[in-house]
């Protein structure tokens, strides 16, 4: 109790100290608090309304085919007694007399939906108990942005499929979620066997049929879902409990979650070095203290276990203050995050969320201080002797390696936060490299000015030799600015190199259509009837739906539960299990380059027979773990094919062109059953809706993408996601500049004696205020220019490695933050150290 | 009480050794009060160092009531301490986020004393300060911060007391009746007290007089001081 007594005392009695250290501290935390409350809402709101999402307790679903009657039977067996209902998802062109768009045609079964319910505009509730007007006539219902695209009104006619359809109502609401941004087409509703009848089904290379089913016991759905997850073993069928197909709507929030995480990390990184600084400090102060409590007959461990205890209350209090902070912040989320999910999600603080803030407080507090307090065996306390004593803080071996488990446990939350022990690892060593460099370069930046100082007045003289003299607050200051600078030039930069590759990527031209389920009969009237309007048809691309069987003769490993994969996990699982879109060629297009090995050889010798030569895609290649000369088995369709990999490209998918993962050469496929691909040139916007609806006309089976509307939609969600990234960068830099004015207000105390003595010297209130506008402007200005110069780096990096394209920094941006930061700089060093710069020399001498 | 033997300390430089203790004898019996002079720089603080086991000598041998110290391990030197040792410090070396009586009453605590607050307001009653049981000691004088420091090394009632210049941060006036209540204390507790001080007035009322000089103690007679 003493020791804790005395920690706490002595905290009291430190206030502005266990301020900075909490506020610090506690803003680190918050980033992490949010994002972690706000997944853990995600989940539990996607558990909750997962079986409205799914309108069942669990689903079967078979992809671009219709089940077989083997399948079937066992589907029937399995699920009797159960309640059931069924649909059929594909893409589709939809008429009107005057527009032609894709929409997500969604072909309802009996009784659909199992649970939950359509709101239309009307002001009905649709639920699956209920006969609705879908079923007793060739009616359609539209969501509100199909009636917009096709400039058309309730009870107006539209064409799918070759036959006509009424709009007789408009979907305001369905409870299985189609208010995300990741639609890119809007969703038409139309009776399951008045889809059937339209042919489109048989037509189509991508379709989805779904079976329902729910039962009001539990026991009796699992037992079904289970069984029928043992018995249908093929790739190309999925069976799925309504908890496993929320997590797969959420993945690609979920995948921003895990990049926001490393940014919040970014931020308790900035408050872990500005605690570490404020709590040396604190030690710096307090080292005549331990020395006289060792002299009384108190024990290395007593002295550590009191600031043990000092460290605990400091990270529980930061802890709460951070839970305090992240209630007030998750109010915003539902705005910021609003369309980007099915459902809204309104984020609380849980348990284990305060439970993880407190250890993450607690633990962290402790950890970034270990190095200190290990340092706490090197107090002499014989030192008390001495006349001039000199007790400070110098790093030894021990102290260093005391820095290990603080790194282990961040390096522990990158891997929790990014899902992946790759991009966790890599963020480690990269934020440490980026440490590394910018600690060098602010050592050597000023260490090198204090050389030539000597030739500036005294002011600049000063304010250089105090950078260059106090390497430590320098360094934290430095480091701090830097890395919050980088992170604020950062992401508009990588903004800016997606825009320019997705707007126009360099050497690849950009087609404005795209044309998909091409039947093998069609290619030439479609070809003749672009040629006739003078229009050229390109990239004709043959697709061949597959399944991958082997890999270098062995069958590829099954994972079990997705939810417990790491994403590269996830990944690799993804480009194994899912079917394989195939197409032959002679050789790569525009958009395409070898990295290794060779072209084909020309066409497959049938006579010769063997494994035919295989172009793959490097990022699908690294993903299945296999390289040149491996050998990949599939079943086309029932026939086993083998094919060798000849090569592996990089493939410029921003490029819009009909682009596959896997490549075969020419001769293997020209039996097989398939769909093409293809893609229409640079258009006029007049000519390109004229030819969209005079095509749809023609053929109606034929999907027609508009390029420039995908690209948009795109780019919409690209910066909804910015907004939310840059929400969280600037809460970093937030936190990076309360470490600036701890340190800088530390830094003012410490210098207290030597400015008050300038004073006596003969300096004025003016001297001393443009001694510290010069040291941090110029600690600012240098700080920030390389954080923004380390950010030209990295988005260089970022636009080679991702796009294989030129990069071209853009200054004004980065200028006006260079600008900013180096001003705030200055501001929070002049708030910082307004009280001590006005304090009068008298007032210092009498309270000694 | 204490017996010193052949003590020696060198401190390892970069090329040269630096020897401040050349094999210094001490000895001293219960209740003797010596004094040890010598000039800046001849190793008196390097001495009470090694008495007071906060640093380890290079050679020979320090016993404290029958104890020997110089090889003892840390946690063992750290309960003698707490047990048989008070120490004044010519800067106090009060913590400053203690109160006056929680500063003594801490070097009992450390001890393991329950009954430490009872006896902590004793030893400040005894060394005239009362009224200022709850004073933080930037609220005390430089003379009063000096009694809270010699009540805390009483308080404990050390079979040795070591002072390091008791009086050297305080004025003429205050220094002598610091040094007065130090004096009285020690004759009180019987407690064995090895005062190092530059003040030969100081050293004349002590019973032996040592000089360190070139790393070992000479015998002075108090006469010989001016």
């Amino acid at each position: 109790m003493t020791w804790l007594r005395i920690a706490w005392r002595e905290l009291i009695n430190n206030k502005r100290f266990a301020i900075f250290f909490c506020a610090n501290f506690a803003l680190g935390l918050t980033g992490f608090v949010v994002l972690d409350a706000y997944k853990n809402s995600l989940h539990q709101e996607l558990s909750n309304g997962s079986r409205a999402m799914l309108s069942a307790d669990f689903t079967v679903k078979s992809s671009n085919r219709v089940f077989n009657p083997l399948e079937k039977d066992v589907i029937a067996k399995q699920t009797e007694g159960l309640q059931k209902s069924s649909d059929i998802r594909l893409f589709s062109m939809v008429a009107s007399e005057k527009q032609t768009r894709l929409v997500r045609v969604i072909g309802l079964g009996k009784a659909y939906p199992l649970v939950g319910q359509f709101l239309l505009e009307d002001g009905r509730t649709i639920t699956g108990d209920m006969v609705s007007d879908l079923e007793t006539g060739s009616n359609m219902w539209v969501y509100p942005d199909v009636l917009a695209q096709l400039d058309v009104k309730l009870g107006d006619t539209v064409r799918l499929g070759g036959k006509d359809f009424k709009i007789t109502a408009v979907v305001t609401k369905d409870s299985s979620g189609a208010g995300s941004s990741f639609n890119f087409a809007p969703r038409v509703y139309v009776d399951l066997d008045k889809l059937l009848a339209t042919g489109l089904v048989e037509a189509r290379s991508r379709f989805s049929v779904n079976e329902y089913f729910t039962h009001p016991d539990e026991y009796q759905w699992r037992s079904a879902l289970d069984a029928l997850k043992a018995e249908l073993s093929s790739p190309d069928i999925t069976v799925s409990s309504h908890e496993e197909e929320s997590q797969e709507l959420a993945r690609s929030l979920t995948h921003l979650n895990d990049y926001l995480g490393l940014i919040a990390l970014v931020a308790l990184f900035l408050a872990a070095i500005g605690g570490a600084y404020l709590f040396r400090s604190f030690l710096v102060r307090k080292l005549e203290d331990i020395a006289t409590i060792l002299s009384l007959g108190g024990t290395y461990a007593q002295v550590r276990r009191m600031y043990i205890y000092q460290l605990i209350l400091l990270g529980m209090i930061s802890a709460t203050f951070s839970l305090i902070l992240s209630s007030l912040a998750l109010k915003g989320i539902p705005a910021l995050t609003q369309g980007l999910l099915p459902l809204a999600v309104a984020p609380t603080l849980s348990v284990k969320v305060v439970i993880a803030a407190l250890f993450v407080g607690i633990v962290g507090s402790v950890l970034i201080c270990l190095p200190l307090l290990v340092f706490l065996s090197s107090v002499k306390p014989g030192q008390l002797f001495a006349e001039a004593r000199q007790l400070d803080i110098h790093w030894t071996l021990p102290t260093i390696v005391a820095v290990l488990p603080g790194g282990f446990l961040y390096w522990i939350l990158a891997i929790w936060e990014s899902n992946s022990y790759k991009v966790g690892s890599l963020f480690v060593v990269g934020l440490g490299a980026f440490c590394l460099i910018f600690g060098v370069i602010s050592r050597q930046l000023f260490a090198f000015g204090a050389r030539f100082a000597r030739h500036l007045s005294m002011h600049w003289r000063l304010a250089i030799r105090n950078l260059a003299r106090n390497h430590l607050s320098t360094a934290s200051c430095f480091l701090t600015i830097s890395l919050a600078t980088m992170l604020m030039t950062i992401v508009p930069q990588v903004r800016d190199v997606i825009l320019e590759e997705m707007s126009s990527p360099s050497n690849v031209e950009r087609p404005s259509l795209f044309l998909a389920d091409v039947q093998d009969d069609q290619v030439e009237p479609v070809t003749a009837f672009f040629k006739e309007r003078g229009v050229e048809i390109q990239n004709v691309s043959p697709m061949v739906r597959a399944r991958l069987l082997k890999l270098d003769g062995k069958e590829y490993d099954k994972f079990d539960d997705e939810s417990k994969l790491t994403r590269e996990e996830q990944a690799r699982q993804w480009a194994r299990t899912r079917g394989q879109n195939l197409t032959y060629r002679e050789k790569t297009n525009s958009a395409e380059r070898i990295l290794e090995g060779r072209e084909f050889s020309g066409v497959y010798d049938w006579e010769k027979g063997g494994p035919a030569e295989i172009s793959i895609e490097m990022r699908y290649a690294r993903r299945l773990n296999v390289g040149v000369g491996s050998v990949l088995s599939f079943d086309v369709q029932g026939v086993p094919v083998e094919g060798v990999i000849v090569n592996i490209r990089r493939v410029r998918w921003t490029s819009f062109q009909p682009n596959f993962f896997i490549l075969f050469q020419p001769g293997v496929f020209d039996e097989a059953p398939k769909t093409h691909l293809a893609s229409i040139g640079s258009l006029p916007d007049t000519q390109k809706n004229s030819l969209q609806t005079d095509l749809v006309q023609k053929f109606p089976n034929i999907s027609i993408v508009d390029l420039a509307s995908t690209i948009n939609t795109v780019l919409g969600i690209m910066s909804k996601m910015e907004w939310i990234v840059q929400v969280m960068a600037f809460f970093a830099i937030f936190a990076g500049f309360v470490v600036l004015f701890s340190i800088a207000t530390i830094q003012a105390h410490a210098r207290r004696w030597d400015v008050n003595l300038f004073k006596i010297l003969g300096a004025e209130f003016g001297d001393i205020r443009k001694l510290v506008i010069l040291e941090f402007g110029l600690l600012g200005f240098f700080a920030a220019l390389t954080g923004v110069l380390a950010s030209f780096v990295s988005s260089w990096v970022f636009a080679k490695m991702v796009f294989d394209s030129p990069y071209t920094a853009s200054l004004v941006g980065p200028s006006l933050v260079l600008l900013f930061v180096t001003l705030l700089t200055i501001v929070v060093a002049l708030l910082a150290t307004g009280k001590i710069l006005r304090e009068k020399p008298l007032e210092i001498l009498r309270g000694q | 009480m204490l017996e010193v033997k052949n003590l020696e300390k060198t401190y390892p430089q970069p090329g040269v050794d630096i020897q401040v203790l050349r094999g210094l004898n001490l000895s001293m019996q219960p209740g003797e009060v010596v004094a040890i002079i010598g000039q800046s720089g001849a190793g008196k603080s390097t001495l009470l160092s090694m008495l007071a086991g906060l640093d380890t000598p290079t050679k020979g041998e320090v016993v404290i009531a029958g104890q020997h110290i110089e090889n003892m391990k840390e946690s063992d030197l750290a309960r003698f301490r707490a047990k048989n040792l008070g120490i004044v410090f010519q800067q106090f070396h009060l913590i400053s986020t203690l109160t006056a009586v929680e500063n003594v009453s801490l070097a009992l605590e450390i001890a393991g004393d329950p009954a430490a607050h009872t006896q902590a307001v004793a030893a400040l009653e005894r060394v005239g300060l009362k009224d200022r049981l709850h004073h933080f000691p930037s609220k005390l004088s430089g003379g009063e911060c000096q009694r809270v420091a010699i009540a805390r090394a009483f308080v404990g009632k050390p079979s040795l007391l070591l002072a390091d210049e008791p009086s050297g941060n305080l004025d003429s006036a205050t220094g002598k009746s610091v040094m007065q209540i130090l004096f009285d204390n020690a004759k009180s507790q019987n407690t064995t007290m090895l005062l190092v001080t530059h003040s030969h007035d100081l050293a004349k009322r002590c019973q032996q007089i040592f000089r360190l000089q070139n790393g070992i103690l000479v015998k002075v007679q108090a006469d010989d001081l001016a």
